[in-house]
């Protein structure tokens, strides 16, 4: 934000104990702790060191404090430093407690709601500091001001000693630190990732703030000092990607209520991705302003495709708004005054006359941006075109995959395509696919003499196969797509390009056949199993696995989200449907291993076959899911939105009869 | 109240039905409108749902008084009213699913065979919930009349 800014602090005149507001006590928060910092796992646990930087950055922003610091220490607790106002230490006038310990020890006080001291602020309202104290174990608070140190300590949200007033000091500012209550948080260890991801963000919105960050942990150590703005942001974030034009676009708009800069490039990758904030306050579920700048971005480039005749409307070319959004990447910073949120963590803004303003500012920035610049309207409207071709494309993927009862007919072009386009970058595209422990789930389940001859089936790259290695002897792939073919024969010893439905291979060929989540990809995968069964000599060994529902009543919600990511889904198995199907193709003496993995979400939904609209519903499923399904299916939202589901593995052993 | 002839029970019936329905496409729109940026629009028919639930519960004011539209079961108190449901559950569990699980294997289409599958086992999960609570409304003493 620039320096002549409406929202320029006149100094706050006086920020003492006055200033200070008292609703109500405090053992609420260790009650029921969810309700105030969201929940009680690792989002939760974040949301406490949130609340401490938030409060500087409010100084930052009204102009007292230019370096924040953050320190993860080995204890596992966390100090945050800056060098702001410190926290007011006379009695407050109400109570004659110091004004500090009132701020830690009660809800609902502070320093933003009697209107003079803070204009925009980033914290919540008071209900921060105390809440971090209640959740904590223990807190210190260190105080410097007006030439004093003064000190106090905390644990679980009660002083366990008055405040004490030290020696002279020439020093400004508050430190914090506090260990988080294991009592409270099942997991209570801060991720140096997250926090690091959000000091860059504040440094980046905050050019004159100086961040850092120290994780005793590791020994690392650094100061982050962004001064590139949103604009530096989006180039931040696109450093790995591929991008559509060179540089990012920017837009910014001034009111007497409210300003906002935005920045914003478009890459050849699938997810939209727009980082929003309030007042610094990351917003990760959007809200009127996200949503007035993707209205502006679909009207303004698809104005331009429509008036330089690059969108063929007359060959019923309808580009949508998801399609203008595909491989977004956007940085856009309100700052506004009284900013109305659903809820208390912020996550999505409200206030509704933000979208008209976010909207017509960037319209017009842009509109002129193409105007002025012919060939970055083109590459834009051109990466725009491929994504309502690629949209038309699955589709269509989607019907013909569909299958007679009497004679399957199987377009096999769909995987290839599918899979060959996947090939590029498969190991990149999961988790699941390199995890070791889970290529160990299968491999430790091989039980028949060592030596044996082996068939992966459907083996992508090989990987799965290549696990047993040691173990068997002749290794043998099999795969529909000719990409995957050669990208496993760096694994295997010999692979064949063909189908599961027809191996070409004589029966009883194999010792042990090993396959990995493909056979709910398959209609009819009954058929593909009596080929596995067959191609089996007597006693062979049959491993495979597969993701599975935890219970009845997540399975199909699972079919949703599956369904949404892959439109080639063909069945979502619950484990005794995938064991009466093996047991039903003739396989005996079943063994079942389960193996629990967590899997970003983000990084599975983001393939071409996913479309945008789809990335957004799964998300949705995720943080809308119904609570009988939460109360069977582990998954975490975190902080920023992104969502980590924790997948049931099912490893089956199974022989042929002997 | 009036009493309701069968022609225009079954009219009511048919009424509830189509708001019911209509809830579900609203709120269903409301997302798509949502996740499109179109707030406004997404708000229309968030409030549309919400006066049309409004309406079927009206509906279903009219009806409650002859019978469970959906399963002819007497409704009314929670005994009724969960005895009801778990006639309806078994039968979407048992009847409903299944039958349609099959007409999707016949028509040729796995993915939504698969579908119905899910759907048949979560009715299964409910019809032990509804059975469970109505064991716990029984026995409580003062709760309604003794089960027939």
């Amino acid at each position: 934000m620039t320096t002549e800014s409406v929202f320029e602090h006149e100094r706050a005149a006086t920020y003492d104990a006055s200033s200070i507001v008292i609703f109500s006590g405090l053992s609420a928060v260790r009650r029921n702790p969810s309700m105030y910092v969201g929940s009680t796992g690792a989002e939760g646990l974040h949301h406490l060191l949130s609340e401490l930087v938030d409060n500087a950055v409010d100084e930052c922003a009204a102009g007292h404090c230019r370096n924040l610091s953050v320190t993860l220490h080995e204890d596992g607790s966390c100090t945050v430093e800056d060098d702001g106002r410190g926290v007011p230490v006379d009695p407050h006038p109400e109570t004659g407690q110091p004004a500090c310990e009132v701020v830690l020890t009660t809800l609902h006080s502070g320093g933003k709601f009697g209107g003079a001291t803070y204009r925009e602020t980033a914290g919540l309202h008071g209900v921060g500091l105390s809440c971090v104290n209640a959740l904590s174990e223990w807190l210190w608070l260190d105080i410097w001001r007006d030439g004093t140190h003064h000190q106090q300590r905390f644990s679980r949200g009660e002083p366990v000693q008055p405040l004490t007033v030290g020696g002279p000091s020439a020093k400004r500012g508050t430190r914090i630190r506090f260990q988080p209550d294991p009592g409270i948080f099942h997991d209570p260890v801060l991720s140096a990732a997250t926090v690091e991801r959000r000091l860059a963000e504040i440094a980046f919105l905050h050019p004159d703030l100086s961040v850092g960050f120290t994780d005793e942990r590791t020994g690392e150590t650094r100061v982050i000092h962004n001064t590139g703005g949103v604009r530096g942001f989006v180039e931040h974030l696109n450093r790995d990607e591929t991008t559509v034009h060179p540089e990012p676009v920017t837009a910014a708009g001034q009111s007497a209520e409210c300003e906002f800069e935005v920045a914003f490039q478009w890459t050849e990758g699938y997810a939209e991705q727009i980082r929003s904030f309030v007042n610094t306050v990351a917003t990760d579920q959007g809200g009127a302003h996200v949503d007035g700048l993707r209205a502006a971005l679909a009207s303004a480039v698809t104005g331009f495709a429509t008036a330089s005749g690059i969108l063929d409307t007359a060959s019923g070319e309808t580009v949508t708004t998801m399609d203008v959004l595909e491989g977004l990447r956007a940085v856009l910073a309100v700052r506004m005054r009284d900013p109305k949120f659903d809820g208390q963590t912020k996550k999505r803004l409200q206030s509704p006359e933000v979208f008209q303003f976010v909207r017509d500012g960037v319209h017009r920035d842009l509109a002129a941006r193409l105007a002025a610049d012919e060939s970055l309207g083109r590459m834009v409207a051109g990466r725009v075109l491929d994504a309502t071709r690629a949209r038309l494309a699955a589709r269509l993927a989607g019907r013909t995959a569909r299958f007679q009862q009497r004679e399957l007919k199987i377009d096999y072009d769909v995987y290839r395509r599918q899979f060959g386009i996947r090939s590029r970058d498969w190991h990149d595209s999961c988790s699941w696919l390199t995890d070791e422990g889970l290529l160990a789930a299968h491999a430790e389940l091989y039980d028949i003499e060592p030596g044996a001859r082996m068939l992966d089936v459907c083996c992508g790259s090989g990987v799965v196969g290549d696990a047993f290695r040691g173990k068997v002897g002749e290794m043998v792939g099999l795969d529909i797509t000719p990409e995957m073919v050669k990208l496993a024969a760096h694994r295997l010893d010999r692979v064949h390009l063909g189908t599961v439905y027809d191996l070409p291979f004589q029966d009883g060929e194999f010792d042990i056949v090993v396959n990995r989540e493909v056979l709910h990809l398959l209609p009819r995968p009954e058929q593909p199993l009596a080929e596995i069964h067959r191609v089996l000599r007597p006693g062979g060994q049959f491993v495979v696995g597969q993701i599975m529902p935890y219970s009845d009543v997540d399975a199909f919600w699972m079919y949703r989200i599956f369904k949404k990511k892959q439109p080639l889904l063909f069945q979502m198995f619950r484990e005794q449907d995938f064991r009466q199907l093996l047991l039903d193709a003739g396989f005996v003496d079943l063994r079942m291993e389960e193996y629990f993995l967590v899997e970003s979400i983000d990084k599975w939904i983001d393939t071409h076959e996913t479309t945008a609209a789809n990335r957004l519903e799964i998300y949705r499923l995720f943080y809308e899911a119904p609570l009988e399904v939460r109360q069977v299916h582990p998954f975490e939202v975190l902080p920023d939105g992104s969502v980590r589901d924790q997948w049931r593995w099912c490893v089956y052993s199974a022989r042929k009869r002997g | 109240m009036t009493e309701l002839t069968e022609q225009l029970s079954a009219e009511l019936s048919t009424a509830l039905t189509t708001e019911a329905m209509a809830v579900q496409r609203y709120t269903y729109f409301a997302r798509i409108a949502e996740i499109e940026g179109h707030r406004e629009i997404a708000q229309l028919f968030t409030e549309l749902a919400e006066t049309t639930s409004c309406v079927a519960h009206g509906h279903l004011d009219l009806l409650q008084p002859i019978a469970d539209p959906a399963t002819a079961q007497p409704i009314g108190d929670t005994r009724l009213n969960l005895a009801s449901a778990l006639a309806g559950g078994l039968r979407d569990a048992d009847e409903h699913y299944p039958r349609w699980t099959a007409a999707a294997h016949a028509a040729g289409c796995a993915d939504i065979a698969s579908w119905l599958t899910s759907l048949a086992a979560l009715k299964h999960a409910h019809v032990a919930r509804i059975n469970n609570a109505l064991a716990t409304v029984t026995t409580v003493a003062g709760q309604g009349s003794a089960p027939e």
